[in-house]
């Protein structure tokens, strides 16, 4: 029997040498349990060797092999070719970034955002190790732990049209681990972080189209995130205006 | 922060394209949630002008609702009538996502939200309906 | 007093209660003065439009559900004139938001201050 072939149409690009994005096409053997990375790694490994992209655990959580198949943004380590054969399949660059080489996109700029909504525990004072560990109940730990699930992948910001076409929005990942800090019992950094969160190029530019919870592959749900942190900022501001003695 | 930063002037920076609606299914039925919101607000001019025109005396107000008997008119509000519909379904669906009710310690699922808010949809409908036909 | 960065949570809280409003009441009103009424189902009650409960009612159902049609419409509309000048400098780019905003929430506004005009003319 002849082994079964799948196409993956692949973008190509070579920086210094291209001024656009090209394809190339690429026949690999069609196996049942393949997914898009495998094959992929066929051919890196076997047909061309200057394919690049990026990747790493295979097992959907280090978020390093997000990419646009058939249009949709996927982990390529969770795509199963199956699902896509016998039609031809088209890998292309995770949209709304700046493409550094063939799938290989620049981040730094979600880097950047991210550092600045602050991702970590803040405290006013440190609490010293010899008095332990801080503690936090089931429930402590249930309100904020869908948000914590966030791997980074960018897949939210590839089905983000607003991402694409604002460059400053900070983004559903940004935002939702913001969130994630903000609701830890631990943390008392909620005024710092909601600076950024909630400033104009936070949740203000999101118009709720949905797609980054839908494409989330860790099912974190940023668009809730944005849109409770909306809701919230809506309270406050009526309570400063309507009681401005009340916070300081 | 970062220490190897690309090479910004070799980067290919995409464009999203003018109809970037049109590329998925979802973001075309995102333009129709919005789109909902131009069919409500002819209607709510319409219906302003009308009590206008209600309060000008009572001819001035049966010859302008002579007019709503035309086919185009009737036309116009059953589109909108399926926009705002569109409009509100679409709304409770969202709603679900930002609200979480708990009662106890049970949280409310999201479907039961929506079902919730499309319940008491149907009871205010009512409640005017009988105003308008009883009062 | 904390200090106010921006004043978009009061929009976009408006706009929330507009859209709860439009969402549960519309679609009735639609029915009722669009079709039920035309077709002979019904007969408008014109009395009830004296009432005064009845108007404060009318202003808070067409003022909020016009302020939360704007803001709906306003998004997408700056994004699509946005996308369409993209070539545009940054500086062109807050040239353009102005205009969009102040046709789409002055329109808003302006329906309100008519529905205001209205109701208490009747």
């Amino acid at each position: 029997m002849t082994q079964k072939t799948a196409t993956l149409t692949i973008s190509r690009f070579e920086p210094g040498k291209d001024t656009v994005p090209g394809t190339q096409s690429y026949s690999v053997p069609y196996l049942e349990d393949w997914v898009i990375l495998d094959a992929l790694n066929y051919i890196k490994d076997q047909v061309d060797g200057t394919l690049s992209y990026r990747w790493s655990c295979r097992m959907g959580v280090c978020g390093s092999c997000g990419m646009m198949v058939n249009g949709e943004p996927k982990l390529t380590c969770s795509a199963f070719i199956r699902d896509y054969y016998p039609q031809e399949i088209r890998i292309e660059p995770l949209e709304n970034f700046p493409v550094i080489r063939d799938l290989v996109i620049d981040m730094s700029d979600f880097m950047d955002k991210l550092t600045s909504v602050q991702p970590w525990i803040i405290r006013e004072k440190e609490k010293p190790v010899s008095e332990g560990e801080y503690l936090q109940t089931p429930e402590q730990l249930d309100s904020y732990q869908q948000f914590s699930q966030c791997i980074n992948c960018l897949l939210c910001y590839a089905a983000c049209p607003i991402f694409g076409l604002e460059t400053d929005f900070i983004g559903p990942a940004a935002i939702a681990l913001g969130y994630r800090y903000n609701l830890d019992s631990r943390d008392e950094g909620n005024d710092k972080r909601n600076d950024v969160i909630k400033d104009v190029n936070g949740v203000w530019e999101c118009t709720f189209v949905g797609e980054c919870s839908i494409v989330c592959p860790k099912h974190v749900d940023p668009a809730a995130a944005i849109q409770r942190l909306k809701v919230e900022s809506a309270k406050e501001l009526m309570q400063t205006l309507l009681m401005p003695w009340g916070r300081k | 922060m970062i220490a190897n930063r690309p090479d910004k002037s070799k980067l290919y920076y995409p464009q999203m394209p003018t109809a970037w609606w049109f590329k998925k299914w979802n973001y075309f039925f995102f333009l129709l949630r919005e789109l909902t919101s131009v069919f409500i607000a002819a209607f709510l001019v319409v219906y302003l002008i009308q009590i206008y025109n209600m309060g000008l005396g009572a001819e001035h107000y049966a010859a302008f609702v002579e007019r709503f008997k035309s086919p185009g008119w009737i036309v116009f509000h059953v589109v909108a009538l399926i926009f705002a519909v569109y409009h509100s379904i679409t709304w409770f669906k969202t709603a679900s996502v930002i609200l979480t009710p708990h009662v106890g310690s049970w949280a409310v699922p999201p479907w039961m939200v929506t079902a919730l808010h499309i319940a008491a949809w149907m009871v205010v409908s009512v409640i005017i309906l009988l105003l308008f036909v009883f009062v | 007093m904390k200090k106010i960065k921006t004043m978009e949570p009061l929009w976009w809280g408006l706009f929330a209660a507009g859209g709860m409003v439009s969402a549960m009441l519309v679609p009735i009103h639609i029915v009722l003065t669009g079709i039920a009424v035309p077709l002979g189902w019904l007969s408008e009650p014109q009395a009830l439009y004296q009432l005064w409960p009845v108007r404060l009612y009318l202003f808070v159902l067409i003022a909020l559900s016009i302020f939360h049609c704007g803001h709906r419409i306003y998004h997408p509309l700056f994004h699509f004139v946005h996308r369409i000048y993209h070539s545009l400098p940054e500086f062109a780019l807050r040239v353009i938001r102005r205009p969009v905003a102040v046709l789409v929430y002055g329109g808003a506004l302006t329906g309100a201050v008519a529905t205001a005009w209205v109701l208490l003319g009747l």
